[in-house]
């Protein structure tokens, strides 16, 4: 497993996924006077606490910038491509064996599972494209883009071949330029988790 | 939910052939029957023919994506267990390679790795060879 992401981390996104989004340096825009959070805990902690943070009456206050939220919008869609394409190359890591010692069983469980969990995926990748751009979302809209999230990882992850030391690709990787969007991607999956513990 | 009702449809029909496997055997004690090793791929419904009452094990195994505290709030999510286990089988499964985060029947463990892969983690299981 590895730890969330900083600020620091994404600072190189170029917005890139499957080589087709345009949008460029989605997390530049950040500003320290983004802050409206005042609770006194350490920087990092109020950093990632401002993104994403419990509201009130059972709410989650989003503060994105627009261009991270572009982003969040145009993702999805590729990944919703992805899932119900049938191509299953790059999308292994989403659907692991069940019964890694039997692939009679696998194969069974895979058949009665696969469409419901593809179903799922897919469910919560709409979610995110629907509520990219909005300020408050529900409990449950919140999960919907932690699992969507989480998936753009895996997918993204499982494409560049990470590795558990989080140490950068050599430069002269072909998806050099993605690394700076999976980081980012951790980086808001923790802002989520955090906001939801 | 599809899927999960054929997993039920599933088990009521293993549970019927169980049941007609023993009688056919006059109910020989299925537990006197040879005990496969689990790391041999065995083909037939080995269900039927022993274990009976050998409990499936839910296994997460580690993985280079996953965010630790994802995991951790996806395994209390999943099985309603507090944080502080939660986050004790993460390191588990971080500092081991894996661990065990449920047991039960066959339905139970199937829907439980159903859920954990609906939450991308890397989840196995397997039956228990205690």
């Amino acid at each position: 497993m590895s730890v969330g992401g900083t600020a620091d981390d994404a600072e190189h996104s170029d917005g890139a996924f499957e080589l087709s989004h345009e949008s460029t340096d989605p997390v530049d825009e950040y500003t320290p006077e983004d802050a409206d959070d005042t609770d006194e805990e350490d920087d990092e902690d109020m950093f990632l606490r401002r993104r994403i943070r419990r509201g009130s009456s059972g709410t989650f206050v989003i503060n994105l910038p627009d261009d991270e939220r572009e982003l969040l919008h145009a993702l999805p869609g590729q990944l919703h491509e992805m899932l119900t394409s049938g191509d299953p190359t790059g999308l292994r890591r989403l659907f692991p064996a069940a019964y890694h010692l039997d692939p009679e069983k696998d194969a069974e469980f895979h058949e009665l599972m696969r469409s419901e969990l593809v179903a799922s995926k897919a469910g919560r990748a709409k979610i995110l494209e629907e509520t990219a751009f909005a300020r408050s979302l529900t409990e449950e809209q919140l999960l919907g883009w932690m699992g969507a999230v989480n998936d753009l990882r895996l997918v993204l992850g499982t494409q560049l071949d990470v590795s558990e030391d989080d140490s950068d690709p050599e430069p002269d990787h072909p998806l050099a330029a993605h690394f700076g969007l999976y980081h980012y991607l951790g980086f808001l999956l923790e802002n989520i988790v955090r906001a939801l513990s | 939910m599809a899927g999960r009702e054929r997993v039920l449809e599933r088990a009521s029909a293993d549970a019927a052939r169980q049941l007609r496997a023993i009688s056919a055997t006059g109910g020989a004690d299925c537990r006197r029957m040879p005990v496969a090793s689990p790391t041999e791929v065995v083909s037939g419904d080995t269900d039927t023919r022993q274990g009976l009452d050998r409990p499936w094990i839910v296994l997460v195994w580690n993985d280079p994506i996953n965010l630790m505290s994802y995991v951790t709030l996806v395994i209390q999510k999943v099985f309603g267990y507090p944080k502080e286990k939660a986050e004790s089988l993460m390191w588990d499964v971080h500092t081991k390679g894996r661990a065990v985060v449920s047991n039960g029947n066959r339905e139970k463990a199937e829907l439980d790795v159903f859920r954990l892969h609906e939450h991308g983690l890397w989840a196995t299981m397997q039956q228990d060879d205690a």
